[in-house]
């Protein structure tokens, strides 16, 4: 499991009012869905920004462990944070350890997606989609990250941070607005 | 053939799959952590309805407010199912429902359209104010 003090100490700040560590469940993403829903800023959105708005965090809840591959040890255990700005915007960091040797492949697709017209990512994501059904797999092999790059329209803040043991603190910062 | 019905929650949507009625309906959101596993028991019912089906055509309605990736591959993985019937000269229709303003759930349909290679009928809704 990741030190929660550690990661307090990279990521948490006065701005931060909502913080997880653990793994990422059904329940975690029901409670977190509900949670911005809940807000009566939410509320005053009209229902499609509502929806891109949740897609955006349910895919960056579920994508965060699948685009960090498995680790022994020490055990991964991903971190959400929810900041709120005074701009009427707000943040959703969704963290995980990975294997640094990982890094390069995992930031070229990210540089790939973020450089993409929205056309190209709606290619990019049929085409992905298309391999993933014909393969049988069940791994979403980087269509979260698309999917999160259309719901946000633009480019995916990401950040790897060096830890020590060959791993490496993997985030991605969503910034929402409400306005 | 045994309907089944699996009942929304707030991370899964609502499957009602009616041989005898001929009701095939998936409605609510889908986001659920492990799309695969929740809809592995609809799947396997697509499979066995698909090898067994008689009838001139199908239906199946599809309305959905929110899905995830995995969703839409698992609904995608459950449409090729139900569409291999065409082949035996059953007409499939996929009739997708979304919210009149809602582009987005409107273009995921016209992508998984256009993956599956089959023609969607699209019907737009007004949720009441």
């Amino acid at each position: 499991m990741i030190p929660e003090l550690e990661i307090k100490d990279l990521l948490v700040d006065s701005q931060t009012d909502w913080f997880y560590l653990g793994e990422i469940d059904e329940d975690l993403i029901s409670s977190f869905v509900a949670l911005i829903e809940n807000r009566s800023d939410f509320l005053l959105l009209p229902r499609p920004s509502r929806r891109r708005l949740v897609s955006a965090v349910v895919e960056c809840l579920q994508n965060i462990q699948n685009n960090t591959p498995a680790i022994s040890k020490p055990q991964a255990g991903s971190v959400v944070f929810m900041k709120q700005f005074a701009s009427g915007e707000f943040g959703v960091t969704c963290g995980n350890l990975m294997q640094t040797s990982q890094v390069d492949v995992l930031q070229k697709k990210l540089d790939r997606i973020n450089s993409s017209e929205p056309e190209e990512l709606r290619d990019m994501y049929m085409k992905q989609m298309e391999i993933s059904l014909n393969s049988g797999s069940r791994t979403n092999a980087g269509l979260g990250l698309l999917e999160i790059a259309r719901a946000i329209n633009g480019p995916i803040k990401y950040k790897f941070l060096p830890q020590e043991g060959g791993l490496t603190f993997f985030s991605i910062e969503l910034l929402l607005a409400l306005n | 053939m045994e309907t089944l019905h699996i009942h929304h929650t707030k991370t899964t949507p609502s499957i009602f799959f009616d041989a005898t009625k001929g009701e095939f309906r998936i409605t609510g959101r889908s986001i659920p952590a492990d799309a695969t596993v929740f809809f592995a028991s609809a799947d396997k019912w697509a499979e066995t309805f698909a090898a067994t089906f008689s009838g001139d055509f199908m239906t199946i309605e599809i309305m959905l407010d929110h899905l995830n990736t995995g969703s839409v591959r698992s609904i995608l993985t459950i449409l090729t199912r139900f569409l291999r019937m065409k082949s035996r000269g059953i007409k499939i229709i996929v009739d997708w429902h979304y919210e009149v303003e809602d582009e987005d759930i409107r273009d995921k349909g016209e992508e998984m359209s256009l993956i599956l290679e089959h023609p969607f009928k699209f019907t737009s809704f007004k949720y009441p104010e």
